[in-house]
């Protein structure tokens, strides 16, 4: 257990370097120059520069890379052109925004995932009809279905809020939905989950399904197995033969299957985020992209990257406590 | 309750639509069985019989369209609520199938398993030490892969037995506490056992100990059992009355012991006369004729009448019923026969004719060697700790010459499959080598013959691949396939099919002339009757000696089947954990087993021991990881002294014999 972790961690450090020499590659090749941005069409060729120099922009491709990993590893990641602060906290104003998004769309997938995949299993009523309306809406792009979803619940019903995160537009960063639980003040939370509740649900459909449509094909051959056929005989009701017996034994294909969805997850949060305003990395990206902010870029791909490689290792260590024969392998 | 039968089917029929037609499954089946009382159900496959205890459990399926009436504890199994028959299934039944490696969930603990069905701590741990299981507690937190397939199988027994037999009268709230002690003061078993064919899938001497645990289980706690098998050998030795049916009908019942001595119906008569033989002088198997009737398309007469030599016009017009017959003037025993000629059966019983070498003549044996191993080994890496070694082969030679056949017999886990795949060339070993002499590479034959051929090309497509890529062209490639076909004995119409198309036994056929284009010297069969009906597998060991005669071919058989081994084989070696601890002569090695484990592994056999129950083999094999001190078979062995525990016995030569034991001294050498 102790060597996978291990493994695991000397895994992630290799894929971030790999990223970010990646994108560290590509910006440096890009054409637009962030400092005559940075000051404008007037600004003289001397101000430019100087800026240029100051920013080491002027040395060598090589050199400037092992200037950028010298300071990452004093945890600096240089300051953004855009907002003139430094990155590291501008990610820490928006990384929680981004993280209560993708978690509650991730809540909300499973969700959808185990409803479609029990009510096909049980062979329950409405099931069918549950799964082909899911199907069709998460066939739709994710940018599209945000659009329908503003002009139908806010702009149409007026039941919910068409962006942000809160009500005011000065509170819009750090934990909102679990500061608001954690001070127990309901109407607090129930804002916050109505902002959510949109861009959530966008996010979810597509990986939910996904997830679902696995996880009910390899319910349903779980069903047929002997084991299976050893409770009915011992006289268990349908529901906790499917609840208890084949439910786990279902789960490694839907866990692959989730560990796949993660990273459509991470670069759909994108999307959705400007789709409704919310102020999350996401949105942070977009702006920064627009500008050349270089640095808020890396910034944000690299904490993204570190969210993939720790939630995929999360979705690995979940198939070993799903299945007990996994286990002591290597 | 206690009196009367405690499960009763009337004028059962079950039917599922199908594709091709209506399949009828039963046809009007009658069966009682009573408190204590050990019922066979004896038939091929597609004879209705698993459908049967489906039916008994309540569990028919949405899909059959079911008729008649079961009755098991006084509930109506079939018109039942779901509830009442999920309860007859939790208090009064129990069921253990086939498969033991696939019937616990393997992602439950022995002991949340076992709680499942009411068997909290300590009843659990009885229950368990109740049905021979060793270190009882510890096997509680394990999981099912952790265990061996005998073990599984006996957890699958403990988890049947937990019934308490009897219905819950009231249906007061109770507290788990209160069922708790309840369960644990009353210690009760089910009424009713049912068990579909649970000895198939284990090794002979784990076959005697569960079925020894029934024949306990009845006289200790009066529990029935409705055994479904198709090994007659095993069911004559803990059944008190047979079942036997054909065609989704009962053709024949009574007492075991009476119908096996005289079958008063053809069909019984045929299945006991296509039964492998293991004891020395035992008759020469007779194949069945024909196959099993299409369960989609049952003739209007008797079933059974395009097999039967007794066929006359009356059986193909009328569809019999069983009738009582008495057996010399006494018809007291309950004995019922669906034949019309069943007088005639029993009258003149058929002549059968005697084996008079339990080998026939076979193809001289030439000097052109075909497969040499020299000392092989091969290791792997234990499971669950990369630092030991799992040792699965070690130290074995083998050769075999043109037209010789050799089977490698042992229980499952011996190594005979890595032995197979070192000799195919499937596997490379770590030490010692690998020769075909001039032959090139052998060809295959496995278990399952569906699964080796290529499911979407013609089987005669198959074949034909294989000659046109040794160069043929394509006129002498399709004349090669018919003689091919011929020589397996499948119709050439059978050529444009697809393999899902045949049946079992055309597969087997298929896949050997498949094997055979590629004109091997060397034919190595795994395990290649175990899937087919006692009817079918004689006549594929028949068709591998016509193959060795014919061709010269020399075969290598790999089974844990005695009698099939007895049957094809010139030599048999035998294996326990990785070794070969005893080769000789088949003939030799049946009458006059040497070494303590032959010994034990034959006298499991319920073949040998016509109706009574076999002597059990106890324990297991040690585990082949990591290295071993002295004699594998130590642990387990009657005889056993301080050298067998300290020395590795070697392979030597006593008598014609290759024996690896300490307990019998070698040629010329006095103890």
């Amino acid at each position: 257990m102790r060597r996978a972790v291990v493994t695991r961690l000397a895994w992630m450090i290799v894929v971030l370097f790999v990223l970010s020499f990646v994108v560290f590659s590509i910006q440096r090749t890009l054409p637009s120059d962030p400092v005559r941005i940075f000051f404008g069409r007037n600004a003289s060729k001397e101000l430019i520069a100087q800026k240029q120099h100051e920013l080491g922009y002027d040395r060598s491709f090589f050199s400037q890379y092992g200037l950028f990993v010298n300071r990452l590893f004093h945890g600096d990641l240089g300051t953004s052109l855009r907002t003139r602060r430094p990155v590291v906290s501008d990610l820490m104003d928006f990384l929680p925004g981004t993280l209560e998004l993708a978690g509650s769309a991730a809540f909300v997938g499973l969700l959808l995932a185990l409803v479609i995949a029990l009510t096909g299993a049980l062979r329950r009523k409405g099931g069918a009809i549950v799964r082909v309306i899911a199907i069709v809406f998460s066939s739709a792009p994710t940018f599209l279905l945000g659009l329908g979803a503003v002009l139908l619940f806010y702009r149409h019903f007026h039941w919910l809020p068409a962006g942000g995160r809160t009500k005011s537009a000065t509170e819009g960063n750090g934990w909102v939905l679990l500061r608001s639980i954690a001070k127990g003040s309901p109407s607090k939370t129930w804002e916050a989950i109505r902002h959510l509740a949109m861009p959530a649900v966008a996010l979810a459909l597509a990986p939910g399904v996904a997830i679902g449509r696995i996880l009910r094909g390899s319910l349903l051959d779980v069903l047929e197995q002997e084991h299976i056929r050893t409770m009915r005989a011992g006289g268990l009701t349908e529901r906790s033969i499917v609840l208890r017996h084949a439910l786990r034994n279902a789960l490694l294909p839907a866990i692959s299957m989730g560990g796949l969805q993660l990273g459509l997850l991470l670069s759909g949060v994108v999307v959705v985020e400007v789709v409704f305003a919310w102020p999350g990395l996401g949105l942070y990206l977009n702006q920064a992209i627009r500008l050349a902010d270089f640095p808020a870029v890396i910034g944000v791909v690299l904490v993204l990257g570190v969210v993939f490689v720790i939630s995929s290792a999360v979705v690995d260590l979940l198939q070993t406590v799903a299945d007990p024969r996994l286990r002591g392998r290597a | 309750m206690t009196d009367g039968p405690i499960a009763s089917i009337r004028n059962l029929s079950v039917e599922f639509a199908a594709k091709r037609g209506t399949i009828q499954a039963l046809r009007g089946v009658d069966l009682e069985i009573a408190r204590g009382e050990i019922v066979a159900l004896v038939g091929e496959s597609g004879s209705g019989k698993s459908v049967l205890s489906s039916c008994l459990l309540g569990m028919a399926g949405p899909r059959a369209a079911v008729k008649g009436e079961v009755v098991v504890g006084g509930v109506d199994m079939l018109n039942g609520t779901a509830a009442q028959r999920r309860s007859v299934r939790k208090h009064l039944l129990g069921a253990v199938f086939q498969d033991p490696l696939g019937a616990l969930n393997p992602t439950m603990r022995v002991g949340r398993l076992l709680s499942e069905r009411g068997l909290y701590r300590e009843r659990a741990e009885q229950v368990l030490r109740d049905v021979a299981v060793p270190d009882v507690a510890q096997r509680l937190r394990q999981w099912p892969h952790q265990l061996s397939g005998g073990l599984r199988q006996r957890v699958a027994i403990a988890f049947a037995l937990g019934a308490d037999g009897r219905l819950p009268t009231n249906n007061s709230a109770r507290t788990p506490t209160d069922h708790l002690d309840e369960a644990v003061s009353a210690g009760n078993t089910p009424l009713l056992l049912i068990a579909d064919e649970p000895t198939t899938a284990l090794d002979v001497s784990v076959q005697a100990q569960v079925l020894s645990l029934f024949d306990r289980l009845r006289r200790e706690h009066s529990c029935a059992l409705l055994l479904v098998t198709h090994d007659l050998a095993a069911a004559a030795s803990v059944a008190d009355r047979v079942v036997v049916m054909y065609a989704g009908r009962v053709c024949e019942t009574g007492p075991i012991a009476e119908v096996m001595a005289r079958p008063a119906h053809p069909y019984t008569a045929s299945l006991l006369a296509a039964r492998l033989p293991l004891t020395p002088a035992s008759p020469a198997p007779v194949p069945m004729r024909g196959s099993p009737p299409n369960p989609a398309a049952l003739p209007s007469g008797c079933a059974f009448a395009p097999r039967c030599d007794l066929a006359t016009d009356a059986c193909r017009q009328t569809l019999p019923s069983p009738v009582p017959v008495s057996i010399g003037g006494d018809s007291s025993s309950g004995r019922q026969v669906a034949c019309l000629h069943s007088a005639t059966l029993l009258v003149a019983p058929s002549t059968v004719t005697h084996l008079t070498s339990p080998t026939p003549s076979r193809a001289t044996a030439t000097d052109e060697t075909v497969l040499s191993l020299v000392s092989v080994s091969k290791s792997f890496v234990a499971p669950g700790n990369r630092k030991l070694r799992l040792h699965a082969v070690t130290d074995v030679s083998v050769s075999l010459q043109a037209g010789q056949s050799l089977a490698v017999v042992g229980e499952s886990g011996c190594g005979k499959t890595t032995l197979l795949r070192l000799a195919s060339g499937l596997a490379q070993p770590d030490d010692g080598t690998v020769n075909w002499g001039t032959s090139g590479r052998p060809q295959l034959v496995f278990q399952d013959a569906g699964a080796s051929l290529t499911p979407w090309f013609s089987i005669g497509r198959q074949v034909t691949e294989r000659l046109r890529a040794r160069g043929l062209g394509s006129n002498v490639s399709n004349q090669r396939t018919r003689e091919l076909f011929d020589l397996v004995g499948l119709d050439s119409h059978v050529a444009q099919a697809l393999p899902r198309q045949l049946s079992g036994g055309q597969r087997q056929r298929a896949a050997i002339a498949r094997a055979l284009a590629s004109e091997p010297r060397l034919l190595i069969c795994d395990e290649p009757i175990s899937a087919l009906d006692a009817s079918l597998s004689v006549r594929i060991l028949d068709l591998l000696h016509e193959v060795r005669r014919e061709l010269g071919v020399a075969l290598l058989f790999v089974t844990h089947d005695l009698a099939a081994a007895r049957y094809i084989a010139d030599d048999v070696a035998v294996m326990y954990l990785g070794r070969v601890v005893e080769r000789a002569p088949s003939i030799k090695l049946f009458a006059n087993p040497q070494h303590p484990y032959t010994v034990g592994l034959l006298a499991a056999s319920p073949a040998a021991h016509a109706g009574t129950l076999a002597p059990t083999l106890e324990g297991e094999p040690p585990s082949p990881i990591g290295q071993h001190l002295g004699c594998a078979f130590a642990s387990r062995c009657p005889g056993v002294h301080d050298r067998c525990r300290t020395e590795q016995p070697m392979l030597l030569q006593r008598g014609g014999t290759e024996l690896a034991c300490h307990l019998i001294p070698p040629d010329g050498d006095l103890l």
